[in-house]
């Protein structure tokens, strides 16, 4: 009897691990998701600031970038698995580059550098990589 | 009665209900189909096992619409997600269980 019950745990537990493994398999696409989303804060950074410095053309960038968000939204909506963690991590990566944007580096390098492509691409590359860290983590889930 | 058996949960002692939870715990919330695949059950068997776990508030029934698609998304609630964990130690317990070991952990 305590044999039995001691196999068929066994059979559980391997049949569980199974499920969830495929479950964690099935979410990976989120760290191509994260990688997406930091190429396009990076990009909208760049775009209004070093090559688009009149305000209509700042305005037209702006929306292209929200369009790609939301076509984005609509792929990332479409997987059969949103990982656990997966939204708060984008949540949090989206508060820390804009925060950065608004408050920290924006300012400092608009004021020291201008409208440079050099400058602003470092600073995009900076504030872009609370995603990049946001896709590290979750592709090291096992 | 000092059994692991006797602190299994009754709600996901069942083998496929274990599997279901297990499948849904890594994610926020999976789609019911990719449950149904995982698990290798039929929509109607998985549609009993989540009312199941559902009423006993393991798991959270979400229905929405991708394009024009309807979906039915499946999550782990908090309360499911602690019956999950405990219920994962005590079949680790029977699992690596025996009465030998049982009467020496006594006995220290």
């Amino acid at each position: 009897m305590v044999e039995q019950d001691a196999a068929r745990a066994r059979t559980v537990l391997g049949e569980a691990a199974r499920a969830g493994g495929r479950t964690t398999a099935a979410g990976r696409w989120w760290s191509g998701y994260m990688v997406l989303m930091g190429l396009l804060a990076f990009g909208l950074i760049v775009a209004v600031e070093a090559f688009f410095p009149s305000f209509a053309a700042r305005l037209a960038a702006t929306v292209a970038w929200a369009m790609a968000i939301g076509l984005l939204g609509t792929w990332a909506r479409s997987h059969e698995v949103q990982p656990r963690g997966g939204f708060r991590r984008l949540l949090i990566a989206m508060a820390a580059w804009f925060g950065a944007y608004l408050v920290v580096i924006g300012p400092v390098v608009r004021w020291q550098a201008g409208t440079s492509l050099g400058w602003w691409s470092a600073a995009g590359g900076v504030m872009a990589l609370p995603f990049l860290v946001g896709a590290w983590r979750e592709g090291r889930r096992t | 009665m000092n059994h692991p058996r006797h602190q299994l949960d009754a709600i996901i002692h069942n083998a496929t209900r274990f599997s279901i939870m297990a499948a849904l715990l890594p994610a926020d919330k999976a789609e019911f189909k990719f449950i149904r695949d995982t698990v290798e059950i039929t929509d109607s068997v998985l549609s009993q096992h989540v009312t199941a776990l559902e009423q006993a508030g393991y798991v959270k029934v979400t229905k929405g619409q991708v394009g024009r698609r309807p979906r039915t998304w499946l999550s782990a609630t908090r309360a499911g997600r602690a019956a999950f964990h405990a219920h994962l130690a005590v079949l680790n317990q029977l699992a690596n269980w025996s009465p030998t070991a049982q009467e020496h952990r006594a006995s220290t």
